[in-house]
């Protein structure tokens, strides 16, 4: 008798213990996936500050996955530690950080993996907008989630604006008038702060234009520099730089940050998160910025382009890639998670639907103090929304951005030493690009056409 | 008898030993290992010399030894001239060990951070220099340009390795036997005929010394104008350790970036061999 119950325990316990390993699949904390796997800890590379908030609610909604979080360095420092750790076959973390501009090279690098098996396209259009897929994924193949919007805005100085009487430009051609106005009263400022350093600049300014330089389709890399909406752009910038009017700036230097303290530049064109960065850099020009849209190049049919933004993808090193994959899902998608984003991780605008329907519109009547009690998150909602608007409104970056941007910074300097004009910019960048995408291997390129 | 002795030795030289196979012999083995691969992220392929082939026809490579080369002819010769003019000062002033730690303080700061300070020192906004040009009636001068960048590196490098060039003349120059000077002052010999004649051919062994160090030095210069590199465009090829740096950490291309290394190593070898043989036959000629 004794026996028999210690075998209806044995067994019980052998069940319970089945019953309670076998992966439940359907719906976890909130209608997300659940977990089946078991108790992990996630590592993640993020240069973004206050991740930790997240973090902490993402360990409450998902008890069995622990995250570390490391700051390895912003951008480039950490997209040199991404290929070096890929090169070695070990060292990365479950979870990186990459611009969307950047996560290309990676998925061709071999540091991404896909994560189709746990976040499906369906889960992941019910969070994110389809647009986002670009980025974020290639050929049917998702690797992560978007956070931050890089969608294109403008900031401007008012007090320089108010003292010499100008107006906001609408227009690209009312910019033009503006910046030579502005030059003619005083050519100590800068009438824009036109980046020489940072070619995801001048890319999101095509890219606003309606245009692009590159893409990827259906297995073959495009590439187009001169065509007519980058020439356009890029001999729009060239004249004006020509004529004395513009003098482009190196970036994220000391006199870089010096001359959006002091106002030695009256506007800066850039990403949806570069209102929030300028607030953090330059805390004495506090009161003096103002945010808006981007001119156009058609005022009746607005649209605009992106310069950054970043998204978190699950490395090909990952041994968790399940729990990783709902952790990028949660961070950059839940309701809570990206309240914290925004409040605590100085991200003004994210991709999220919960953000752009729900966090987003419930800011519109905020102030903002830095910008002189300006409500700037309805600008920054139509920049967004711009972008959506655009017929272009995303495409695949080349799989070898550093040496687009070395090798523009080099030829940019021939046309500034006078050595060649716009459109031979333009033809030798394109030529140095396309050599360079041969020699690093790849032999599916389509030289002069984008993709249909 | 002599067995032991030798395992003593090895037993003493271990602790180096170890370090030495860790960190030189090592990497070196699997760096030529790993340049005879083609590499893409993770994935690795046996591509022969072909690695070798592409360095040899790679302008880009060769392009850059065009700053070392200036900083061989110019900075190298000029430092040596300026390092013994001002070891013999310091051999004259009373009390000068105040001045050999003036002298001697820019080389204990690390590179990276003289970089950043000179940086600063010719940035538009913060430059010193700047205002003084303004108020001598210059207007706005840029001080950094594709022009002036050799001259800028320089400064720099004259300016951290200077002092220290010096304080090696110096130490050597106590360290002669004071008899040949003694000897030439009896016959008549001036200060600046004892200093031409006698002490300076007596400091040719450090000279050589110091012209091996610093063409390695100059061949691997990258801190200085790495730090630059945030006040004007440089081009990636700049100079060859930065030529290698971009490619391995920039493009990804980690096996190419090795058999550069590899090829740089074997430069430097050559010109320290040079200097090497030149010197041997320079001490047979003196003894």
């Amino acid at each position: 008798m004794k026996k028999r119950r210690q075998k209806t325990l044995v067994l019980s316990a052998i069940f319970t213990f089945f019953f309670l390993s076998i992966p439940i699949f359907g719906e976890g904390p909130e209608g997300y996936p659940a977990y089946s796997g078991p108790p992990v800890e996630l590592t993640m590379w993020a240069w973004t500050s206050n991740e930790n908030y997240s973090i902490d609610l993402f360990q409450k909604a998902y008890p069995s996955i622990k995250v570390k979080w490391t700051n390895v360095g912003g951008g480039g420092d950490e997209y040199t530690k991404i290929l070096t750790a890929t090169s070695a076959g070990s060292g990365l973390p479950d979870v990186i950080m990459s611009e969307y501009t950047y996560a290309p090279e990676f998925m061709q690098f071999g540091s991404f993996q896909e994560i189709n098996k746990w976040i499906p396209k369906a889960t992941y259009l019910k969070y994110f907008p389809a647009v986002t897929l670009k980025w974020t994924a290639q050929d049917g193949k998702i690797f992560g989630t978007p956070q931050d919007s890089g969608a294109c805005t403008m900031v401007y100085r008012k007090d320089v604006f108010d003292k010499y009487g100008l107006s906001v430009p609408k227009t690209w051609a009312e910019f033009a008038t503006m910046a030579a106005k502005l030059h003619k009263a005083d050519p100590k400022i800068q009438p824009i702060s036109f980046p020489s350093n940072w070619v995801l600049g001048p890319v999101g300014l095509v890219w606003e234009a309606g245009g692009k330089l590159f893409d990827y389709a259906d297995g073959k890399w495009y590439i187009d520099f001169t065509n007519p909406i980058a020439s356009k752009v890029f001999n729009y910038w060239g004249k004006m730089i020509k004529d004395g009017v513009v003098t482009p700036d190196l970036w994220w230097n000391a006199d870089w940050y010096k001359e959006l303290s002091d106002g030695g530049a009256a506007t800066v064109v850039s990403g949806g998160w570069f209102p929030e960065w300028l607030q953090l850099n330059s805390p004495d020009a506090a009161g003096k910025w103002r945010v808006a849209t981007l001119p156009q190049w058609d005022a009746s049919k607005p649209m605009n382009g992106e310069m950054g933004g970043s998204g978190f993808y699950v490395s090909s090193q990952s041994k968790n890639p399940e729990a990783a994959a709902l952790f990028v899902l949660w961070l950059n998608s839940h309701k809570d998670s990206i309240l914290q984003l925004h409040d605590k991780s100085q991200l003004p605008v994210l991709w999220a639907n919960s953000f752009i329907t729900g966090l987003g519109p419930s800011l519109a009547g905020q102030e903002s103090p830095y910008f002189g009690g300006q409500k700037i998150t309805p600008v920054s909602l139509e920049a967004m929304n711009q972008v959506s608007k655009n017929p272009n409104n995303a495409f695949t970056a080349l799989p070898i951005m550093d040496f687009i941007s070395s090798s523009q910074q080099t030829e940019l300097k021939k046309f500034l030493d006078g050595e060649e004009d716009m459109n031979a910019f333009l033809k030798n960048w394109q030529d140095a690009v396309v050599a360079f995408m041969g020699k690093q291997g790849f032999s599916n390129v389509v030289v002069g056409q984008l993709p249909k | 008898m002599r067995k032991r002795h030798s395992v003593r030795a090895y037993l003493f030289l271990s602790p180096f030993l170890v370090f030495f196979i860790m960190v030189i012999v090592y990497p070196v083995i699997s760096g030529v290992i790993l340049s005879f691969f083609g590499q893409r992220g993770a994935k690795m392929w046996f591509v022969g010399i072909k690695n070798y082939a592409s360095v040899l026809a790679d302008q880009k490579f060769w392009g850059s030894f065009g700053m070392p080369v200036f900083l061989l002819l110019v900075q190298i010769p000029l430092m040596i001239i300026l390092g013994i003019f001002i070891a013999f000062l310091f051999e004259r002033v009373k009390g000068s060990s105040v001045y050999r730690l003036i002298f001697y303080l820019p080389y204990a700061l690390p590179g990276v951070i003289a970089g950043i300070l000179w940086s600063y020192m010719f940035s538009k906004s913060m430059s010193p220099f700047v205002p003084l040009f303004e108020a001598l009636g210059f207007g706005k001068v840029e001080l950094i340009t594709n022009g002036s960048l050799p001259f800028i590196l320089l400064v720099i490098i004259l300016w951290e390795w200077t002092g220290y060039t010096a304080l090696l003349l110096y130490s050597t120059l106590v360290s002669l036997p004071p008899e040949y000077a003694e000897a030439a002052q009896i016959d008549g010999a001036t200060r600046f005929q004892i200093a031409i004649h006698i002490k300076i051919p007596l400091l040719k062994d450090t000279i050589i010394l110091l012209l091996i160090f610093n063409s390695i030095g100059a061949i691997q210069v990258f801190n200085e104008p790495k730090m630059l590199g945030g006040l004007i465009t440089l081009p990636p090829n700049f100079t060859p350790a930065m030529y290698i740096y971009n490619e391995a950490f920039s493009y990804g291309a980690f096996t190419y970036a090795i058999a550069m290394g590899l090829v740089l190593a074997a430069v430097i070898f050559i010109i320290s061999f040079f200097f090497m043989k030149s010197s041997v036959k320079e001490l047979a000629v003196n003894a």
